[in-house]
């Protein structure tokens, strides 16, 4: 990308208050994950080690933003903690199902013959499931925890990059250059990394930017099902569905989290629009938008 | 279009080996992954006997292909396992629950379809314009919502607050006794329909409408999205330009042949949300206690109730390959470039 | 002898907005055609010649805009009218259209027949299946498609390119109108098809008396095909006159190179000719001549100041500073 392109992307960008928006709300919410615990006004009510019987369901109101929950907690501290923690699970979820799925893809494509199709049989097998059951029975099988939700996410995500991948791959595989690159007599592991996979990355960023904000609608609803993340972890779909029994009388308990879900979801997907603009307005038909 | 025989054989054999991967993959994950099996199998308050016989059952002593034949075995004879919960076999409670659950999810297509695709083609015919703007934002938005989370505050609303809906239960058993009525499909709009019993139709009604409403969020902002961008494309080819040029009227070329070109792959993508749409079905019923499969999984799960749980992962897997076939069947019929 | 003119565009400016910028395409086209001529508008690619075509039945892509200009059919405002106005007297029934690439102008998912029978009965008004099949059927027939009931019947992806562009001259004629404009109809087809379309429409023209504005960059079929020529480069109009006129008496610089490039079986042919360089910028004003940068015979005022008209001989025009009014 040379200096004209460069300049010319921030100009879409400016132009664009969508694409603003998305890149203001994801800046946020990175920030706000990483320094929650800092900048939380009720730090133990955040992590859910306390228990102040005093102030218990208390509305919405000058000290309490979002109000408490039946414990006393603070929720607003809990709801910006959650960030964190929702921050945790789609850097990791992403992060897993992209190596795997990179590598599989990778290989797949580049090997072809019958290691790529015994390879991407296996992925078409995964992906037979509609994609939150099968982290579902992961999670049913691990059990509660962070890291497994991460896990049984992860291993039900990776198919679709290893597909993505090696369509990707199948088609730079026979241009020229990397056939050049063949005679002069590069490893192949080289060529795979240094040539094919630069090129075929353009869907799968996009592809991740949408991912991210899926990873955090899918663990809400995992958490809600009650295999997800254990309490009192503040995630925000665990803290919805602690809500639940009160929402007649406690409604905020249900509702904040539930908003900075959508808030962040949004800027994730807005996210990906803007790559998806800056990189190749074409590949829109072949994007996927989870959901829950 | 007639569809060739020979490509519905194929497609038929392509779905029987996706079905077997399937059962293969849920065999590593309920046999291969955990440590002891047989505990997940019995629960957490079995006795040292029980969990002894399960190991028996389940063969977990024998080398993995012979536990993999008993297991593909088991699933073809319809022994699917016994919940712990209910005490009763699980293929046939999942079978029970099934056509509350799909009547649901009709619904709820239904409804994303003939919102999702007209509002997608005026905001593509309007391009650029407020209306654009706004049902952009509006899918994006609903698209980012969880579903559970907005059953519970519609519900919260409607049901609490306004008193307008009933909040729980597919239909009101004071109804179907002082009626008469009798469910023959099991899918209570068509039954009250058939036996011509209008009260228990629109107490039926009344319940459908929010949680289907709901669920149809998803797959509606994943309708207009799609309809939006297609159609944009559409417009653009010559062959609209084309007739528009020797004089068909312009209303004409949109809905009669633009929306054709349109529908085709959006009903194509709408196979993948199905998967999604499941899922979020399964949330919606536990909130407004419908009795479907997402019920029963969900309460399942409360348990630790694992042979249940698998049940229903299993089958709705299956369900759902055989759907995505029968949507790549009908595309096929629809566009004739498909290669058969 | 006073011919009735049917078709008279002056002064047209038309723009393409695109992400790259804004496109000129189209910089002050004037020409006229009288009734039963057939007027062949010849340029390079990007010369601006089909943009002048669609424009005349308004059905330029969404993206272009018609800064200037007047087109007037008939003692009709064609840009003054509304959508539904044009549709329903201009579109199909006194002027229609046939397009460059004949497997796009047919909806992939529709048979020939479907837009066909469309097309009949929006104009002709007809309502009854049969008489609309039959009306189909006969069209097919005029233009010479074997097996007229088959390809009723069939989808564009069964069809080859010759057949389908017959097939979208029969719709275009379905309704019987005065003018047809032809853009660049046989360029996308190969050499022995293009003749038999060629002939087709001269044929057919006889028949129904159409005027016929030809679209096209190969001067030799426009030779072949019309009376009168029109030359366009870089969205100007540089010469319009008689075929014979022109190809006898080329006057602009441009023209001329442009029949020296005809291969021709007579001479001895060592290499190909072509024009060295190639088209302007068309998103940037130019102020002068646009071929002024390849012209043999630039002058300092043809980079400066656009070039005026200069009546050659009846209805022979030339734009070129080369020769004083």
């Amino acid at each position: 990308m040379n200096l004209e392109e460069i300049s010319s992307t921030f100009k879409l960008i400016r132009s664009n208050p969508l694409s603003i928006a998305g890149i203001v709300i994801v800046a946020t919410f990175v920030i706000v994950g990483l320094i929650s615990p800092y900048i939380v006004p009720y730090p133990a009510d955040a992590w859910g080690y306390s228990y102040n019987l005093e102030t218990r369901l208390v509305p919405p109101s000058p000290k309490h933003i979002f109000g408490t929950d039946e414990m006393g907690r603070d929720l607003f501290s809990r709801v910006v903690l959650g960030a964190r923690f929702s921050l945790i699970i789609a850097i990791g979820v992403v992060s897993i199902a992209l190596a795997i799925g990179i590598v599989v893809g990778l290989v797949a494509g580049y090997m072809g013959g019958s290691v790529g199709m015994i390879l991407m049989r296996i992925t078409d097998m995964f992906l037979a499931f509609p994609p939150l059951l099968l982290a579902i029975a992961f999670a049913a099988t691990l059990g509660r925890g962070l890291i497994n939700v991460i896990i049984s996410l992860a291993l039900s995500w990776w198919p679709w990059y290893a597909r993505l991948i090696y369509i990707q791959v199948n088609s730079v595989k026979n241009l020229l250059f990397v056939d050049a690159a063949r005679i002069i007599g590069l490893s192949t592991t080289k060529i795979m990394f240094r040539h094919i996979l630069p090129n075929s990355l353009t869907p799968v960023v996009i592809q991740a930017a949408l991912d991210m904000g899926s990873a955090i609608l899918e663990a809400a609803g995992l958490s809600f099902l009650g295999i997800g993340v254990p309490p009192p972890i503040p995630e925000w779909g665990l803290l919805i569905s602690q809500g639940w029994a009160l929402i007649n009388t406690a409604w905020w308990i249900s509702l904040f989290p539930g908003i900075a879900i959508v808030i962040t979801v949004v800027g994730f997907n807005l996210l990906a629009d803007t790559f998806q603009e800056i990189m190749d307005p074409r590949l829109r038909s072949t994007m996927v938008m989870r959901g829950i | 279009m007639p569809i060739s025989r020979e490509y519905i054989i194929k497609r038929t054999v392509s779905l029987v080996f996706v079905v077997l991967g399937v059962i293969v993959i849920t065999f590593i994950i309920t046999r291969v992954i955990p440590s002891r099996p047989e505990l997940l199998w019995t629960g957490p308050h079995a006795t040292i006997e029980q969990i002894e016989r399960a190991r028996r059952e389940l063969h977990l002593d024998k080398p993995i292909y012979i536990q993999l034949w008993y297991y593909l075995t088991d699933l073809f004879m319809g022994n699917w396992g016994v919940s712990w919960r209910t005490k009763m076999p699980v293929l046939p409670s999942i079978l029970g629950a099934l056509p509350a659950t799909i009547e649901l999810v009709v619904v709820a297509f239904v409804i994303a379809i003939a919102a999702g695709v007209p509002i997608g083609m005026s905001a593509a015919i309007r391009r650029g314009t407020g209306v654009d703007g706004a049902v952009r934002v509006f899918s994006v938005v609903g698209a980012s919502t969880p579903v559970f989370w907005l059953a519970l505050l519609l519900q919260l609303v409607f049901c609490s607050w306004l008193g307008l809906l009933p909040a729980a239960k597919r239909v009101d058993e004071y109804l179907v006794l002082s009626t008469g009525f009798r469910p023959v499909t099991g899918f209570y709009l068509i039954d009250s329909l058939i036996q011509g019993n209008i009260p228990i139709f629109i107490d039926v009604v009344r319940r459908i409408l929010l949680p289907a409403t709901v669920l149809s969020l998803y797959p509606m902002c994943l309708s207009i999205r799609m309809t939006r961008a297609l159609t944009l494309e559409v417009l653009n080819e010559l062959h609209v330009r084309s007739s528009i040029a020797w004089g068909i009227p312009r209303t004409r070329v949109l809905y009669r042949y633009v929306l054709r070109n349109v529908l085709a792959p959006v009903i194509a993508s709408l196979g993948l949300s199905f998967g999604y749409t499941i899922v979020g079905a399964f949330m919606v019923e536990i909130i407004f206690v419908w009795p479907g499969i997402g019920y029963y999984i969900a309460m399942s799960l409360l348990s630790y109730d694992y042979p249940a749980v698998i049940g229903c992962v299993i089958f709705v897997a299956i369900l759902y390959s055989i759907i995505n076939t029968a949507v790549d069947l009908v595309h096929a019929t629809i566009d004739p470039r498909v290669k058969l | 002898m006073a011919e009735e003119t049917i078709l008279s565009v002056s002064d047209l400016h038309i723009d393409y907005y695109t992400p790259e910028g804004v496109i000129r395409a189209v910089r002050g086209a004037s020409l006229k055609l009288c009734k039963g001529e057939s007027l062949c508008i010849v340029g390079e690619s990007g010369s601006g010649k089909s943009t002048v075509g669609l424009a005349i039945v308004r059905a330029l892509p969404p993206n272009a805009v018609v800064a200037k200009g007047e087109i007037v059919y008939c003692g009709i405002d064609i840009l003054r009218l509304s959508e539904e106005e044009m549709s329903k007297r201009i579109r199909g029934k006194e002027i229609s259209i046939v397009f460059q690439d004949p497997v796009a102008i047919f909806n992939p998912l529709f048979t020939v027949g479907d837009v066909l029978s469309d097309v009949i009965s929006t104009h002709l008004g007809i309502r009854d299946r049969k008489k609309v099949y039959e009306h189909g059927i006969r069209m097919l027939k005029l233009v010479e498609l074997p097996d007229p009931e088959r390809i009723m019947n069939s989808y564009p992806h069964e069809l080859s390119g010759g057949m389908l562009q017959r097939a979208a001259i029969a719709v275009a004629l379905s309704a019987n109108p005065k003018l047809l404009i032809a853009d660049e109809p046989t360029t996308m087809l190969d050499v022995t098809i293009q003749a038999q379309i060629l002939d087709l429409l001269k044929r057919l023209r006889k028949e129904f008396s159409l005027s016929m504005i030809f679209i096209t960059h190969n001067l030799g079929v426009a030779a072949e095909v019309c009376d009168r020529v029109v030359v366009m480069y870089a969205g100007t109009l540089f010469e319009e006159g008689s075929t014979e006129d022109i190809l006898a008496n080329p006057i602009h610089p441009y023209t001329r190179k442009l029949i020296e490039c005809i291969p021709r079986a007579s001479r001895k042919v060592l290499r190909l000719k072509s024009i060295p360089g190639s088209l302007p910028d068309l998103r940037t004003h130019l102020p002068g001549c646009p071929f002024a940068p390849r012209c043999d015979y630039a002058m300092d005022i043809c980079r400066s100041s656009p070039p005026p008209v200069y009546e050659a001989g009846y209805r022979h025009r030339v734009l070129c500073h080369l020769y004083k009014k």
